[in-house]
């Protein structure tokens, strides 16, 4: 017979994984006040990588919106050499 | 919009106390972690925009008039989505490709099997779950959003847990 999950730490497990992190909520901040989208320049979400010890799964999402504002940018190629 | 150092304050204050509860009910909504991060950073920029009504309402009903506006943001984007007929996957955006090979150990490994598992509930019952464990938020509260009530919420999360505890013993 099948030991039973641990359903409250594998809920804590996803909860840690799935959870906005502090380098996504700074961006998602700091993209509101800057209210408008086509202020946030290439070159602002570049440094806003600088000297972060980001990972790129807390990258994914800011990537994706950088590559739909900027599509030609090579944005995506950037973040993969760092 | 000038941004007066106090307005900026206020919005970080508000920012702080619901980004939580926000991105936990986009992220059970639209079950997909990419999207809801768009959907707070709109929900939040339409409330930066009306932030003298926002700081106008009482305290302890600002976070429910913020989930409107997050409900109204999802509901802006699904009628676009559906005008459109189709949805492009941020997945499959062949340069995020490499970001799905990052290893994390063994913490991702479980997230995806629950992910997974989670990502098969109904919409209503994922998003009480996201709301609760994501979200830090009473089934009452809970019940305020999504229309029902917290006895139905109750169920609701019960429910989730146990159709996500068949899942991964299968």
């Amino acid at each position: 017979m099948s030991e039973a999950p641990n359903i409250d730490r594998l809920l804590a497990e996803w909860s840690t994984a799935a959870s906005m992190t502090p380098l996504q909520a700074s961006a998602v901040r700091q993209a509101v006040l800057r209210s408008k989208p086509e202020e946030l320049s290439y070159e602002w979400w570049r440094k806003l990588f600088s000297g972060s010890q980001a990972t790129m799964l807390e990258m994914r999402p800011i990537v994706h919106r950088a590559k739909w504002t900027w599509p030609d940018a090579g944005f995506g190629r950037v973040v993969g050499e760092a | 919009m000038g941004q007066r150092p106090c307005d900026v304050e206020a919005f970080d204050a508000l920012f702080e106390a619901h980004r939580a509860p926000v991105h936990a009910y986009l992220r059970g909504r639209t079950n997909h972690s990419d999207q809801a991060l768009d959907l707070v950073q709109e929900t939040f920029m339409r409330v930066w925009r009306s932030l003298d009504t926002v700081r106008s309402i009482p305290r302890d009903e600002q976070r429910y008039y913020i989930l409107v506006i997050a409900r109204r943001v999802l509901n802006d984007v699904r009628r676009i989505e559906r005008r459109r007929g189709s949805v492009q996957s941020p997945m499959s955006d062949p340069a995020l490709e490499v970001a799905k090979v990052e290893p994390l150990g063994s913490l991702v490994e479980t997230a995806t099997v629950i992910d997974e598992a989670i990502s098969k509930l109904p919409e209503d019952m994922r998003t009480a779950l996201s709301m609760s464990v994501l979200g830090g938020m009473e089934s009452a509260e809970i019940g305020k959003v999504l229309g029902r009530p917290a006895s139905t919420v109750r169920y609701l999360i019960y429910e989730a847990r146990r159709r996500i505890a068949e899942e991964v013993k299968a």
